[in-house]
């Protein structure tokens, strides 16, 4: 796949690339073969959907530059475009019923600006590091569910 | 709800007609719905609609079809395509049947946004028929329904029902979908398991069960579409050629799927959709150990199981 289609994409500025596959999320940086190049497209894995293979939990470690955010949860996203520079992603993780935001980014397609890159060189992205529970009901049922989510799956694909 | 070992909860439909499920096609004007209709050889209903739901003026004419795999025969399949509606996420009620075998409840849908500023899209990918595909749904439904800007459905990004060539694995699918595909048009590209779903790579339900914009007036397993400030380009990531290869012939440089993309992605007007997005069912940029993103052959280092995913 990536030889049939990486070039193409890269050349005619594609901005974000979706894929399903593995059942977990993944969201990496602007990326071209595999280093982080900006005007490259964003990749995000969205395979979490819930089906009954279960959860994909193994990670190659460790995370690679151009892997931005990772986690085996249950969930959907939502992309909101703004407008003709700006869009807004929200990766929801299941949480009983409970809307929960775990990876929230501002994507900026104009040309000078943001790789989304994570990491302390980047301290004005609005990149999320690791999940972040907030210190709410909402938050705690959203960590709890996850691990009962993934003590429940079963590692195959 | 942690119930995970029951799977195929689906919500059950009153009456005859089942599966009910909308998308867009490449008019800003029209919404399509999709239904099914059990053990019956009338193939012809019909889709009642309008903005008043307690009269639903207009008619639009639905068509069924079966096919028949392995001996069995699936429920008759119908399409109709509600036209002259007006974009901008107008509400809309309908509802599908005929006096034959009954009508369904009246749902509602929003109309295609057009090309509006601030639409959300919520993506969904190998959701398939468990509890969780369940929380799942019903969790984009609350989101959805929270929104005080335009929406434009559900993209999915493939991996359905993981039928895997047990075609009722269709219908059940299909009606747990409908909590959302009923008022949530959902936009779909196909995965490994639409690929094996008739044992034959023909993906004879996918493309009966699935209705997706026409390329050039032709139906095929690729498409594009505009919405919002997007255009969305549905890459097929498999087609019957991968059954004898052990690269990616889905679109080899001399292969339409790959022509048809390139022209594509060559005369998108980003004055219109300034944003482009592509989506395909098997990643290459992953870093998960269940399908190490280095595997290029289909076949080289793992054998076909019909059950399994084949890596890519």
């Amino acid at each position: 796949m990536q030889e049939a289609i990486e070039d193409t994409l890269y050349k005619y500025k594609v901005d974000l690339v979706f894929s399903g596959h593995v059942h977990a999320y993944e969201r990496s940086c602007q990326v071209y073969k595999y280093q982080c190049t900006p005007g490259a497209p964003t990749y995000i894995t969205i395979g979490d959907g819930g089906n009954h293979e279960g959860l994909a939990t193994g990670w190659v470690e460790p995370q690679p530059a151009w892997s931005v955010f990772r986690q085996a949860s249950y969930g959907f996203g939502a992309l909101q475009v703004i407008n003709s520079t700006h869009a807004r992603w929200a990766w929801h993780q299941n949480a009983d019923l409970i809307p929960t935001v775990t990876d929230d980014v501002m994507f900026n397609r104009s040309p000078t600006t943001n790789l989304n890159l994570r990491g302390s060189a980047f301290p004005n992205k609005q990149v999320t590091l690791k999940p972040i529970f907030s210190q709410t009901l909402r938050g705690e049922l959203a960590q709890l569910f996850n691990q009962e989510a993934l003590r429940h799956s079963v590692r195959q694909h | 709800m942690l119930g995970f070992g029951l799977f195929f909860f689906f919500q059950v439909v009153s009456g005859a007609v089942e599966q009910i499920a909308l998308n867009y096609d490449s008019s800003f004007n029209n919404m399509v719905v999709n239904f099914a209709v059990p053990e019956t050889k009338i193939n012809t209903a019909e889709c009642r609609y309008g903005n008043d739901p307690d009269n639903l003026v207009n008619t639009a004419v639905a068509n069924g079809v079966t096919y028949t795999l392995k001996g069995k025969t699936s429920p008759m399949l119908f399409k109709a395509t509600m036209t002259g509606l007006t974009p901008g996420n107008n509400i809309y009620y309908y509802s599908v049947g005929s006096k034959d075998f009954g009508y369904s409840e009246v749902f509602s849908f929003k109309s295609h946004p057009g090309n509006a500023p601030n639409t959300t899209f919520f993506l969904v990918g190998d959701i398939g028929q468990t509890t969780n595909s369940e929380e799942t749904l019903n969790e984009l439904i609350e989101a959805e329904s929270m929104l005080a800007t335009p929406s434009a459905g559900i993209v999915n990004a493939g991996d359905l029902s993981y039928a895997n060539g047990r075609d009722s694995y269709w219908d059940t699918f299909g009606n747990m979908k409908q909590i959302a595909a009923s008022h949530l048009p959902m936009m779909t590209t196909l995965g490994n398991h639409e690929w094996l779903d008739d044992l034959q790579f023909s993906f004879t339900a996918y493309l009966n069960r699935f209705d997706t914009p026409l390329v050039n007036g032709k139906r095929e397993l690729y498409y594009s579409y505009n919405a919002g400030l997007v255009h969305w380009v549905m890459v097929a990531g498999y087609c019957s050629e991968m059954r004898l290869s052990s690269t990616q012939p889905c679109l080899a440089p001399d292969s339409p799927q790959f022509a048809w993309l390139e022209n594509d992605l060559a005369t998108v007007d980003r004055d219109v959709t300034p944003w482009v997005v592509v989506v395909f069912h098997q990643p290459y940029v992953n870093s998960n150990t269940a399908h190490d993103m280095k595997s290029e052959g289909l076949f080289s280092r793992y054998p076909l199981s019909l059950f399994d995913s084949p890596p890519l």
